[in-house]
C-alpha cells in the first residue's frame, strides 16, 4: 500500500530558492543540476564503455536521498563534497494516485508548473553538493520524509510497514531543519547552530491539576538538545527565541580602558 | 447514577478504588469492545442499571444491590440501552481489590447467559487476554488518547503521569474527560507515545512487560524509563523491532506483475567521449 501525505511540501516554488534560508538536506529536490547516469557502451567497440554524459539544463532535477548524518562532516557540519541523488522525471501518464506499485519511483505531485514527477530510487548516483547552492525548488515535511522512508525501504528490502520509527525520524530530522532555518534566518549564518544544539536542554516544566505549566518547575537533566528534539520541541522553540533574542543586535560592549599600571 | 449494594463505602456516582477492572461491553451481535482499561487505585464511574430491561436477549439485569465483584470473577451488568434493538452490556473482569467486595450475578456474555446466581467464570488475572484495539482515527479526543494510552500500556495514571511530566490528578483528568484542554506540547506527546504503544499492540505484544521489564537499549534503560526521559525516538525504533516476525510472513507474499512505465523526453542520458577505467580513479 502506498502512503503519500496530503501535504508534501513545505517549500515549493516554480523558481528556485525554496526556503532560502533552510539548510540543505533529505529530501530537497533541486532544479539545473548536473546529474551523473549509467555508463553507456560504445556503438562502435562492443567491450567498451564510456561515462554517461551529465544531465544539466533547467529541466535537470533531482532529489537528495542521503540522511543529513552521513551528508555533512560531523566536525564541520558543512555539506560533504559529494551527496547521493536520485534523478527527478516528468511522471509517466500512466501512473497516478494512490501511487501503488512501482516501488522504485517516488512520486512528487504538482512539483513544478502543476506537473506531477518522480524520483527515480534505482538510479541514484553521486552528485556535486556544490551545484546545490541556489537551485532548490521544494522541501518535504515530516509526512513527506516520511513517505520517502517508507519508499526507500519498500524499494530496496520490500519492508512493508510504515513503522513509529519513521514517523519519529522524519519529525527529529523536521524539526532540527526547521530550528536551524530560524537560526540561519536570524543570524544570517548556519554556523553556530549544532554548538546550541548540543548544548544542554534547559527542562520540561511540569504541570500541575488544572494542566497548566508551574513556572520554575523546569530542571537540566544533562541531555543535549538534540537528544529531546521530538519529545520536547516547544521548549526547544522557546529556548532558541531566547537564544536569538539575546544575541541578536545586541552592540559589542565597549573594549576595557588599558590598564595604567 | 445510582449507588448499589457493596460491602465498602463507595462515593455516588463512582466505583471506587477497584483496581484492575476491565470495561467490556457486548451489542445484540454479541462483538465484544473494550471500553476502557482500569489500573489500580482509579475511580471510575458506575453505570446506571435499574431502568435495564434484557428480557429482548433472555438475559436477565442485575437488580439494584446485587453486583458484587470479587478477585477473578466476571461479572455481566448492563449499562445503557439506547434502543431497544441496542442494548449494551458491561462486562467486569475483576482483580485483587481492598475495601471492596462485588460478587457477580451473571457470568457469561450476553449470547450465552447462564441461568441467575451460577457461579461466575474466573478470568486469569495474571495476563491481559488479546483484545483487539484499532488504531484511533486522526483527530481523536484527548479522552480518547488518554484512554487508549492507559489501556493499551496497562500503565497506572500514576506511572503514566510521570512519563508526561504531569500529575497523576491531570492524567486521570484527561482520560475521564474533566481536563480536555491540555498544552500543545502534552497533547503531541500524548499522539506520540499513543502511536509507539498502538504498534507495539499490533504485533501483540505485552505492552507493560515491555514497558517495565525489558532492557534493550545500550543505555541499560527500559522502554519506561526512556520515556520519561523523553527519549521517543530510541522507543519508537525499540518498537519497530517488535513486528520482525510479523515482517517475515508479510514480505513473503507475492508481488503483482506490473507493466513498464513510458517515460517522457526528460529521462534520457547519452554516451560522452569518456572511457571507462579499470582502477577506482575519480
Amino acid at each position: 500500500m502506498a502512503y503519500l501525505p496530503d501535504d508534501l511540501y513545505c517549500h515549493r516554488l516554480d523558481d528556485p530558492q525554496a526556503g532560502p534560508h533552510r539548510p540543505i538536506s533529505q529530501g530537497d529536490v533541486f532544479a539545473d543540476i548536473p546529474l551523473t547516469g549509467p555508463a553507456q557502451r560504445d556503438a562502435k567497440q562492443e567491450d567498451t564503455w564510456r561515462a554517461a554524459k551529465p544531465r544539466t539544463g533547467p529541466k535537470s532535477f533531482g532529489m537528495i536521498v542521503t540522511h543529513p548524518c552521513a551528508g555533512r562532516s560531523p566536525s564541520t557540519n558543512r555539506l560533504n563534497p559529494v551527496l547521493s541523488v536520485a534523478p527527478v522525471v516528468r511522471c509517466p501518464s500512466e501512473w497516478g494516485p494512490p501511487w501503488d506499485g512501482h516501488l522504485d519511483l517516488f512520486p512528487l505531485p504538482a512539483l513544478r508548473d502543476a506537473s506531477d514527477y518522480v524520483a527515480k530510487l534505482n538510479e541514484v548516483g553521486p552528485m556535486p553538493s556544490e551545484a546545490f547552492e541556489g537551485h532548490r525548488i521544494a522541501c518535504l515535511t515530516s509526512g513527506g520524509l516520511t513517505a520517502l522512508y517508507h519508499r526507500l525501504a519498500r524499494n530496496s528490502i520490500r519492508y512493508p510497514e510504515i513503522p513509529a520509527h519513521f514517523g519519529t525520524e522524519a519529525e527529529r530530522l523536521t524539526n532540527e531543519t526547521d530550528l536551524w532555518e530560524r537560526w540561519t534566518e536570524v543570524r544570517e549564518t548556519e554556523e553556530g547552530f549544532q554548538d546550541w544544539l548540543s548544548g544542554d536542554f534547559e527542562g520540561q516544566p511540569e504541570e500541575d491539576e488544572n494542566g497548566e505549566p508551574v513556572a520554575g518547575t523546569a530542571t537540566a537533566s544533562g541531555q543535549p538538545r538534540r537528544a529531546v528534539l521530538v519529545w520536547n520541541i516547544d521548549e526547544l522553540r522557546r529556548e532558541l527565541e531566547d537564544e536569538l533574542g539575546t544575541s541578536r543586535g545586541e552592540a559589542e560592549p565597549p573594549a576595557s580602558p588599558p590598564d595604567p599600571t | 447514577m445510582r449507588q448499589l449494594g457493596h460491602t465498602g463505602s463507595v462515593p455516588p456516582g463512582h466505583l471506587g478504588q477497584v483496581p484492575g477492572i476491565r470495561l467490556v461491553s457486548y451489542d445484540l451481535k454479541d462483538q465484544r469492545q473494550v471500553v476502557a482499561m482500569t489500573s489500580p487505585a482509579a475511580t471510575y464511574l458506575l453505570p446506571e442499571l435499574s431502568e435495564l430491561s434484557l428480557a429482548d436477549t433472555g438475559t436477565r439485569a442485575p437488580s439494584r444491590g446485587e453486583i458484587n465483584l470479587l478477585h477473578g470473577t466476571v461479572v455481566i451488568g448492563a449499562i445503557t440501552k439506547d434502543e431497544a434493538e441496542s442494548l449494551r452490556l458491561h462486562h467486569w473482569l475483576s482483580f485483587p481489590s481492598s475495601g471492596f467486595q462485588w460478587v457477580p450475578r451473571m457470568s457469561s456474555p450476553l449470547s450465552s447467559a447462564p441461568p441467575s446466581g451460577e457461579a461466575p467464570v474466573a478470568d486469569t488475572a495474571s495476563a491481559p487476554p488479546a483484545e483487539t484495539w484499532p488504531p484511533l482515527a486522526p483527530g481523536a479526543s484527548v479522552v480518547a488518547i488518554a484512554s487508549r494510552i492507559h489501556g493499551l500500556s496497562g500503565l497506572s495514571d500514576e506511572e503514566l503521569a510521570a512519563i508526561f511530566k504531569v500529575t497523576r490528578e491531570t492524567f486521570n483528568r484527561w482520560r475521564s474527560g474533566a481536563l480536555n484542554n491540555p498544552t500543545p506540547g502534552s497533547r503531541r506527546r500524548l499522539g506520540l507515545v499513543l502511536r509507539v504503544l498502538e504498534e507495539g499492540h499490533a504485533h501483540g505484544v505485552n505492552l507493560k512487560d515491555w514497558l517495565l521489564n525489558t532492557l534493550p537499549s545500550p543505555e541499560g534503560l527500559t522502554p519506561y524509563e526512556l520515556l520519561q526521559k523523553g527519549h521517543i525516538e530510541e522507543v519508537a525504533y525499540l518498537a519497530a523491532e517488535l513486528g520482525a516476525k510479523d515482517l517475515q510472513a508479510q514480505q513473503a507474499s507475492e508481488e503483482p506483475l506490473e507493466d513498464d512505465l513510458i517515460f517522457g523526453d526528460d529521462d534520457f542520458w547519452t554516451s560522452s567521449d569518456l572511457e571507462g577505467v579499470d582502477d577506482d580513479v575519480v
